[in-house]
């Protein structure tokens, strides 16, 4: 069985400062490095504090910095990184809290900021939701790319300007920002091309793609920056005219007025009037059943 | 900034590298930083003509010299490769020519490795590099080797 | 907005700056002129270069292009750093300040000829 020396650059809060372990782990194929870590956790050293969850690259929780790059532990195999030595670290652009653990409270703080949630004027229907609003595919494909975010944080550790700059908003609540300004259900894109408007917003992207690069999910934060450059551009412009809003979708039909029923009522027949319905396709009446 | 609140600080201009865009925004950023000291330099040099012709030709004298040859060379390829990462750069920050978003499908479409664009810099990258070699010929004469 | 059109100028003058650059140094290349650099260094020939208004206007147009365009990337290095506004306010002014001296430390050599 291989073995290969996992390096944990370990947060240590009391002395506020970093304390390499090196441990040996075995490893066979299809061993990620966040099996690793629980390994080391449950034979080795039961102090060794990391963030995991799914262990399957939906929730974000297990980034990290592996050998140099911020990678999902739980996405990266041991082996593929072709590496006697795997350096972990926790996640660069955080304030660690310990060990590998990283403090997102300002990443979350940043996302408060660009209002990731529905601006609408409808405000009763907001809050007492009645029916959906109407959507085309074509109108979902221009967001949803962006929406598929699972706020890992992976971009902010790859992004050089929020290792300058705490006032960056970062590329993930840009990104944010697009996709709800994208989205044909949400009426603020005024109020939300404004916030993107600062030297802190979108000019403080400088194109170094660092966040796409990493990003798990493909869901390219650089685009969706670059994209909100143009928007802003055509508003500087007067060019910008406005979005189609996505309406809401009409009441449903009333009962017993359509010759079709209307969803998830049963019909209401009895035996005999559904038999006399179906017809030659009648079941109860076909012999090579019986 | 510091250690202590996890921000790379100044390293985050080059770590970490995760791709080729990231590297040479790193360079785009340092060659900038070196071309705006040159810029005072050479303004302070071209001045002074203002003191006359002694001035002038005293200061022509001073810069008669291969380190400064090679100093000079160095900024004309700091300068090349400046100006031709600056026009990648041009095209695809404002998303003019970015594709529309689509559903993600691994592998991933990344907009910073879009083929139009990048079709636009090499050409233009064999340019730069047409007036690199430029450059170090005319470095090679004034060294006195050619 | 006020950062979004810096960074336009960025663009603009970017692009204007590659291509006089390229003029302004194939003046120095053995090259494009007999005995390249040492010729256009001479006294007599700078001042042939400086007392035509077309040269004039173009190094008046260079200059300017290569100084607004390393002002605004100056100050977006600069807005990393100092962040409280300010300090942001104080940078521009400092910024603002050393720039115009430089142009005028390098217009005066153009137009004086």
């Amino acid at each position: 069985m291989n073995k290969v020396i996992f390096k944990l650059r370990r947060w240590d809060p009391d002395n506020k400062t970093y304390k390499t372990a090196e441990y040996e782990v075995p490893v066979r194929k299809g061993m990620t490095v966040l099996d690793g870590l629980i390994w080391i956790k449950e034979n080795v050293d039961r102090t060794v504090s990391y963030r995991a969850s799914c262990r399957m690259g939906l929730c974000g929780s297990c980034g990290m910095v592996i050998n140099g790059k911020p990678m999902l532990a739980c996405e990266t195999q041991i082996l593929h990184l072709e590496s006697q030595t795997i350096t972990v670290e926790p996640l660069y652009n955080y304030e660690p809290v310990r060990d590998l653990v990283a403090d997102f409270h300002q990443f979350f703080e940043k996302q408060r900021t660009v209002k990731p949630y529905l601006i609408r004027d409808d405000l009763e229907e907001q809050i007492n939701p009645t029916r959906e609003y109407i959507q085309s595919p074509e109108e979902w494909n221009l967001y949803i790319q962006f929406a598929m975010c699972i706020t890992c944080g992976l971009c902010y550790a790859a992004c050089p300007t929020t290792s300058t700059d705490p006032r960056y908003l970062g590329p993930q609540a840009l990104m944010n920002l697009y996709r709800f300004f994208a989205d044909s259900r949400d009426q603020a894109d005024h109020l939300r091309l404004e916030i993107a408007d600062q030297a802190d917003g979108v000019w403080g992207c400088h194109l170094a793609t660092g966040c796409s690069e990493v990003c798990p999910k493909g869901v390219d934060p650089a685009l969706a920056i670059q994209l909100l450059r143009k928007e802003i551009l055509k508003r500087s412009l007067k060019l910008y005219r406005g979005k189609k809003i996505s309406e809401l979708a009409p009441p449903l039909p009333p009962k017993n007025k359509s010759p079709y029923r209307a969803f998830g009522e049963a019909p209401e027949f009895t035996v005999e009037e559904a038999q006399e319905k179906a017809g030659e396709f009648n079941i109860l009446k076909d012999d090579r059943v019986r | 900034m510091g250690e202590k609140e996890g921000r790379k600080g100044i390293l985050g201009w080059i770590f970490p590298i995760t791709n080729l865009e990231r590297l040479l925004y790193s360079l785009h950023r340092i060659t900038g930083i070196g071309l705006t000291l040159y810029l005072f330099i050479h303004i302070y040099e071209t001045s002074m003509r203002m003191y006359g012709y002694e001035t002038w030709t005293a200061t022509a004298e001073f810069l008669e010299n291969p380190l400064f040859h090679f100093g000079l060379l160095l900024v004309v390829l700091a300068a090349i490769f400046h100006g031709v990462n600056g026009i990648r750069l041009i095209l695809q920050e404002l998303g003019l020519i970015a594709p529309r978003p689509t559903q993600p499908v691994y592998p991933y479409r990344k907009y910073h490795r879009d083929r139009k664009i990048w079709r636009t810099t090499i050409i233009m990258l064999i340019l730069g590099v047409g007036v690199a070699v430029f450059a170090l010929r005319d470095f090679l004469i004034l060294l006195g080797v050619l | 907005m006020a950062d979004g059109r810096l960074r336009l100028t960025i663009y603009f003058t970017g692009g204007l700056i590659a291509i006089l650059l390229l003029i302004h140094l194939s003046l120095f290349s053995f090259w494009f002129v007999e005995g390249g650099y040492y010729t256009n260094m001479e006294w007599e020939n700078v001042s042939t270069r400086m007392g035509s208004i077309l040269w004039d206007a173009f190094y008046i147009i260079l200059l300017s292009a290569i100084l607004i365009h390393s002002y605004s990337g100056i100050k977006g290095i600069a807005y990393e750093y100092i962040t409280s506004d300010g300090g942001r306010k104080a940078i521009d002014l400092l910024l603002t300040a050393i720039w115009i001296i430089a142009f005028i430390y390098g217009v005066i050599p153009i137009v004086s000829g």
